[in-house]
């Protein structure tokens, strides 16, 4: 229901993904070049890619020399603001014993477009 | 200061963007098509469809990062230079402190011989020109077209829910009630939607006295710079800010 509202999409109309400075200006592990707050990026998993928007932002940091993105997942293939989902990355698999599904941490390559 | 007075306290605001779409419903406007900008701050600016819009400020200092939300909007200034300003007397500024523009005086294609959509009078003389944009008052938004009888709208403070019967409330905007369908008619729609209870209204002098409470509470829990914007310069809504002003590219009286 949430991307059939107008005024929801309004205040957060684009599928994004998070990224810190120092992995947006670090052109080792982007070879295509540094990325700009705005820009559209590809990013990859072993199972699928999707294409969304970068938010270049204070708030993340590498952790201990390792960088992290954050996809969100509210986006689909219906409604009025349509986008790539995050649940094209995510592996098909998961805790038998309490259903918890594994998809909280894997790895992913980041291009820009 | 006599008449009413609205407190925004930024040290509690979660940046939920509740108040701009309670705003939106309010007002009856209709919703902007927007782009992903690289920000959480969507519209970018406020406009005739966004009487208030939450900024986002991101600023590192010591290897601590804040994150700083601002509820930006018209100030209802004690001594409003839009209303002077006005040549069709469109902008009236009631006892209790409210500055709104009646939308059947203002014509902006009459009051200018500027083009369409180019600062019209109000717009030029607001005090609070952020970043050097425009001022407060912005042009209604229409979509999908040029707007034929164009307004300019800016946020009144909700006068039209002040004095509302409970009964009328219920038609226009039921979620926006309390059980008791009394306590809350008489309050702006961004005070009552607002999750964390950042915003209040009430008596301009206890509000005044309540934000520097506030301030003290601050400065003493971890927040040294907290200040109350705008700082000497009297108007029916006011800030309690956990930084200086100009950190959040605001204009300092």
């Amino acid at each position: 229901m949430t991307r059939n509202l107008p005024r929801a999409n309004e205040l957060q109309p684009e599928p994004f993904v998070e990224m810190s400075e120092e992995l947006a200006a670090d052109t080792t592990a982007i070879p295509t070049g540094p990325i700009a707050n705005g820009d559209l990026v590809r990013v990859t998993s072993a199972r699928g890619y999707i294409e969304v928007k970068a938010c270049v932002t204070k708030r993340f940091k590498p952790l201990n020399g390792v960088h992290q993105v954050g996809v969100i997942w509210h986006w689909g293939y219906m409604g009025l603001s349509k986008g790539d989902s995050g649940n094209v990355l995510t592996p098909f698999i998961g805790d038998a014993n309490t259903r918890i599904p594994e998809s909280k941490c894997f790895m992913v390559k980041i291009e820009k477009v | 200061m006599t008449g009413k007075r609205l407190f925004i306290d930024t040290s509690k605001c979660q940046a939920c963007k509740a108040c701009q779409a309670a705003c939106q419903q309010w007002h009856s406007l209709e919703a902007e098509d927007t782009t992903f900008t690289g920000s959480y701050q969507n519209p970018p600016d406020m406009s005739g469809a966004n009487l208030t819009i939450v900024k986002f400020t991101e600023i590192e200092t010591g290897g601590k990062v804040k994150w700083l939300f601002f509820k930006d909007g018209c100030r209802h200034c004690q001594d409003p230079r839009c209303k002077p300003a006005c040549p069709r007397k469109a902008i009236k500024r009631q006892t209790n402190g409210i500055v709104r523009i009646d939308p059947a005086k203002c014509d902006p294609m009459l009051c200018s011989s500027d083009p369409i959509y180019v600062d019209r009078p109000c717009q030029r003389h607001c005090m609070f020109k952020n970043g050097g944009g425009t001022g407060i008052p912005r042009w209604q938004y229409v979509k999908d077209g040029s707007p034929v009888q164009s307004k300019m709208w800016k946020c009144d403070l909700c006068y039209n829910r002040m004095n509302t019967s409970p009964e009328a409330m219920v038609l226009k905007a039921s979620p926006f009630l309390s059980t008791d369908g009394k306590t809350k008619s008489a309050l702006p729609a961004c005070k009552v939607t607002c999750p964390p209870g950042a915003i209040k209204f009430g008596a301009a002098d206890a509000m005044l006295t309540q934000a520097n409470k506030r301030v003290n509470y601050l400065k003493t829990h971890g927040y040294p710079n907290a200040n109350v914007y705008p700082a000497d310069f009297p108007t029916h809504v006011i800030w309690v800010l956990v930084e200086s002003p100009e950190t959040y590219g605001l204009q300092v009286m």
